[in-house]
């Protein structure tokens, strides 16, 4: 359990997160969206422990993760959204790194490894961005670690490697894993995302789970145009439309037609969340 | 769990942090460690195109080449932990499951004991076997360096009862290691403190850190060399004046090598990405 209150962080006199507080429970995958400069990166580095809250508390399991306890750190993985290029093989890598988790399993990295088309001879160093990417993602899910930090981890990856990225996450992660992937590719994650945490300028917006937003939000793949609709984006097959939904009926959720409704709609929508 | 300190734990991790120092900054050490004899081949060449003389480096210039390469060794204390500071290298470091602890004595280990004697063991075995198949070449340096020490230790021990001074080998042991962790532990804290040109703001703290102290003794010294006129200054004086410098310069050794030891520790305890 990861409970965050009041959390305010800075770099220098530019105020980048202020007074956020969020819940956040075990066993689920978490996307955190939100535009470029609100503090998803920071927020997840202040998550795992590599800074220190200016104001407020973050508890990780009842911890402080800036104490950088080994307990804690064993029990966690933060993936940056850029990689570093270590100067050994893959599987070198792997070996020397992996017995600081007690969950890793190098047969299981061998296999992502594998899966992903990567050699484990290859030198860390000599590879591709995407390779380099893939690889730190294999040693990632093999620590079987009980928290996951990724920063945009399909970032780089190419188009087979985004949906072999969402086997993994689905195949390779303990069902009372929790992961927060913070993303600007939705669409690449939007069937293994929920719930969905939504940041804007210093606050989050939303903090909810699919059937939740379904309950609130109708999501509609028609092509009647609907007067209330809060969101309305046209594309080549007909167009999608978002408006409270009134009737209780259920629709699938369209994150990036949610994304822009939250953020063209903040003042209605934030109550509808109970944040206020 | 101990969160604090775990000696498996410990082992565990000093083995990779000693695997990434052989990845890392070996080639280094050992490439400094080889100046005596590339300072050796350079002579000989040169003798040989100027003079057409096979002639090999004398003691004195053989001893200062060392000390040369010791400096060199000491400024490179600012790379060997330096990655922790640059964002490009990563958060591993931080993120790797030991605790400060643990990472704080791995790090003095490696820097104060892996480095230098990996960079000792290459010297000397590289000078010791120029020394075994160059006869012209001398006794080897760490051989005649031990006999000049000895010299200097006895030398001392003699002093001892005859005159005011009292320092004992193990004082001069002592003052040795002091200055040399003292020297090591200050480029290895400004390594990890600053994040980019290290050396540069390791020099300008040593230069402003003097001139604040050259110009504190310059209005301390004038109101206590006053208070010499007319004092009939003796031997026994001067000698009592050496051994309170000496005794001093080894407790501010003492407590700036603790001092960089805190500073060291805050810093990986403090450190954020």
């Amino acid at each position: 359990m990861i409970e965050v209150k009041n959390l305010e962080f800075s770099y220098g006199p530019k105020s980048v997160l202020k007074n956020i507080s969020l819940n956040v429970s075990e066993g689920n995958i978490y996307g955190l969206l939100g535009e470029n400069g609100v503090g998803k990166t920071t927020l997840l580095t202040l998550l795992c422990g590599l800074k220190k809250p200016k104001q407020g508390t973050i508890l990780v399991d009842g911890r402080n993760p800036f104490d950088r306890e080994p307990s804690l750190l064993a029990s966690q993985f933060f993936l940056p959204d850029e990689v570093t290029p270590v100067h050994s093989s893959a599987i070198q890598f792997a070996k020397e790194n992996g017995v600081f988790w007690p969950g890793f399993k190098l047969d299981q990295f061998l296999s992502i490894l594998a899966e992903f088309e990567v050699e484990q001879d290859q030198r860390m160093d000599a590879m591709s961005t995407g390779q380099l990417k893939k690889t730190w993602i294999a040693f990632a899910l093999s620590c079987n670690a009980k928290y996951y930090y990724l920063d945009e981890p399909t970032n780089g990856l190419d188009i087979p490697s985004k949906a072999q990225f969402r086997k993994a996450v689905t195949k390779y992660t303990a069902e009372d894993s929790t992961l927060i992937i913070s993303t600007h590719q939705v669409r690449d994650l939007e069937n293994i995302i929920d719930p969905i945490i939504i940041l804007d300028n210093q606050e989050v917006l939303v903090n909810a789970g699919m059937e939740e937003i379904s309950s609130k939000l109708f999501f509609d793949y028609g092509n009647q145009i609907q007067p209330g609709a809060l969101y309305l984006e046209q594309t080549p097959g007909g167009c999608i439309q978002v408006y409270p939904n009134t009737s209780g009926e259920e629709s699938k959720v369209n994150v990036e037609a949610f994304f822009n409704t939250v953020h063209a709609h903040k003042d209605l929508i934030k109550p509808m969340f109970n944040l206020k | 769990m101990n969160d604090n300190f775990n000696f498996n734990r410990f082992l565990t991790y000093f083995k990779y942090d000693l695997t990434q120092m052989w990845r890392n900054h070996s080639k280094a050490a050992i490439l400094i460690g080889g100046a005596g004899a590339i300072f050796y081949i350079l002579w000989v060449m040169f003798s040989l195109v100027f003079t057409q003389q096979w002639q090999t480096p004398t003691l004195p210039a053989r001893f200062v080449m060392f000390l040369f390469a010791y400096a060199v060794l000491e400024l490179y204390q600012v790379r060997t932990y330096g990655h922790l500071t640059e964002k490009k290298a990563g958060s591993s470091w931080l993120m790797i499951p030991a605790s400060k602890t643990e990472k704080f004595v791995s790090m003095l280990l490696v820097s104060l004991v892996v480095v230098p004697l990996l960079f000792l063991a290459v010297y000397a075995v590289l000078d010791g076997f120029l020394s075994l198949v160059d006869p012209t070449y001398g006794k080897a340096l760490f051989t005649s360096f031990i006999g000049t020490y000895s010299e200097v230790l006895d030398a001392f021990a003699q002093m001892k009862g005859t005159y005011a001074i009292h320092l004992s080998p193990a004082t001069i042991v002592l003052t040795t290691l002091a200055g040399f962790f003292c020297n090591f532990m200050y480029f290895l804290l400004c390594g990890i403190c600053f994040k980019r040109n290290k050396l540069v703001c390791a020099f300008a703290i040593l230069f402003v850190f003097s001139t604040v102290l050259s110009l504190i003794m310059g209005f301390i010294m004038p109101g206590m060399l006053s208070n010499l006129n007319g004092v009939d200054v003796s031997e026994e004086m001067v000698l009592g004046w050496t051994q309170g410098i000496i005794n001093f310069s080894v407790i501010l050794s003492i407590l700036m090598t603790i001092g960089f030891g805190w500073g060291i520790w805050y810093r990986i305890k403090t450190l954020q990405h």
